[in-house]
């Protein structure tokens, strides 16, 4: 058996409300990412 | 916990297991393989075509992308992923999710109002044509309705986190879920595999085969790396296509959960919008605003660049770990039932989206 999201979240005392989301973390990130670029502290990313 | 199902364990457990915020090192030795098979499959990628050069052997040009899954699929299908990296391992669609966001400053906002435009009218054709088709065949094969329900989900809007929303949303049992989600995984899979033979062999343009990729392919990881298999350009459209699928999310789930309440089988959705705005995947918002920064010159052309390749290593990891969390021989193990309406559900929601994307080519001349 799988252990679902909502089986996760019985298991667990905490409140959904408070954790931030894989999806939200990602955005924070890139945005994160994208502010240390757009203000020089990131100067050049190679490829 | 079965070992059978340890596919779906690392898509779910193991994800909840690596909150960042929780087991911040946990993810280290998974996330240091995705970056070495990553780097491995770049480094395969400028070296292997330069040897055969030098060598007079006729090898085709194998792209990062391909080098990346298939390293990932050896170690998968051979010796296994160690328990030590599964939880960096499955860190793979956060990677997925900040590439997509930093790929909006490739994109301005007219393009991704046009683009996104169609790819929407695309899209909703897509999402009715599919649902109904998967339903129909859930019916003549006798599967479970809410199996049927989580199959036409994830072939319709966007694979496993679908799959994942629908089945809280409508209260499925765990073991459909774990059928729907092997079955697109299997699928998504092989859909990395033809997709480009099949473009190619079609002459498909960038645009087209990207829509189509989106339109398509039903897992977001998937759907990147078929576009981007393809050409960059072709990656681009599939994300931007496979972006405007997602954001459709909620809606479906909301239709779906409602429809499961009026049987009596679900719970009642009391707050709609709340409900809208929980399943709706942030990372579009987050493309969308780079997006309006980049038309807005927020970013300097060199920072633009900067971030697009950025938001490409980003994908390289979403690449391997592609590779690393796909094993044929467990989902062998799932059952065929489920994979025939999977694969004859994709097979021709395939061709069906391939029509409308030729008729909107035409439409549109692209």
């Amino acid at each position: 058996m799988i252990t679902s999201d909502a089986t996760l979240e019985k298991q667990s005392a905490r409140p959904p409300a408070t954790k931030i989301s894989w999806d939200t973390w990602a955005v924070l990130a890139a945005f994160l990412a994208a502010l240390l670029i757009r203000f020089g502290v990131v100067k050049h990313i190679p490829w | 916990m079965s070992e059978t199902l340890a596919i779906p364990q690392i898509e779910q457990a193991e994800i909840k297991q690596a909150q960042p915020n929780l087991q911040f090192l946990r993810v280290i030795p998974g996330i240091l393989l995705l970056a070495a098979i990553g780097y491995a499959g770049k480094l395969l990628e400028q070296n292997v075509g330069k040897y055969a050069k030098a060598h007079h052997w006729i090898f085709p040009n194998i792209e990062y992308v391909l080098w990346a899954i298939l390293l990932g699929l050896a170690i998968s299908n051979t010796v296994g992923v160690p328990a030590i990296f599964r939880a960096g391992v499955a860190t793979y669609e956060f990677w997925l999710k900040v590439g997509i966001v930093l790929l909006g400053a490739r994109f301005l906002l007219g393009d991704v109002l046009k683009l996104g435009g169609v790819s929407l009218a695309l899209v909703a054709i897509e999402i009715t044509g599919a649902i109904a088709f998967m339903t129909l065949l859930g019916r003549l094969f006798n599967l479970k309705p809410k199996l049927t329900t989580l199959l036409a989900v994830g072939s319709a809007v966007c694979g496993v986190s679908a799959i994942i929303a629908t089945q809280g949303a409508i209260d499925a049992d765990e073991e459909d879920s774990s059928f729907a989600i092997a079955a697109i995984l299997a699928l998504g899979a092989l859909a990395l595999f033809t997709f480009p033979l099949i473009g190619h062999a079609l002459h498909l343009s960038d645009h087209a085969y990207g829509l189509w990729a989106g339109l398509a392919v039903d897992n977001t990881a998937e759907a990147s790396a078929a576009g981007a298999l393809y050409s960059d350009a072709a990656g681009k459209l599939a994300v931007l296509a496979k972006t405007t699928r997602n954001a459709m999310i909620g809606f479906v789930v909301l239709a779906y959960a409602i429809y499961w309440a009026s049987q009596g089988q679900a719970k009642t959705v009391k707050n709609k919008a709340a409900f809208l705005w929980q399943k709706f995947p942030k990372f579009v918002l987050g493309f969308l605003l780079i997006s309006v920064l980049a038309t807005y010159h927020f970013f300097s052309k060199e920072q633009v660049t900067a971030l697009a390749n950025l938001s490409r290593w980003a994908f390289l990891l979403t690449f391997a770990g592609v590779g690393l969390r796909t094993n044929f021989r467990e989902m062998r193990k799932q059952g065929l039932r489920p994979f025939a309406v999977g694969a004859i559900g994709e097979v021709v929601i395939a061709v069906f989206t391939l029509g409308i994307v030729i008729g909107a080519q035409k439409i549109w001349g692209w």
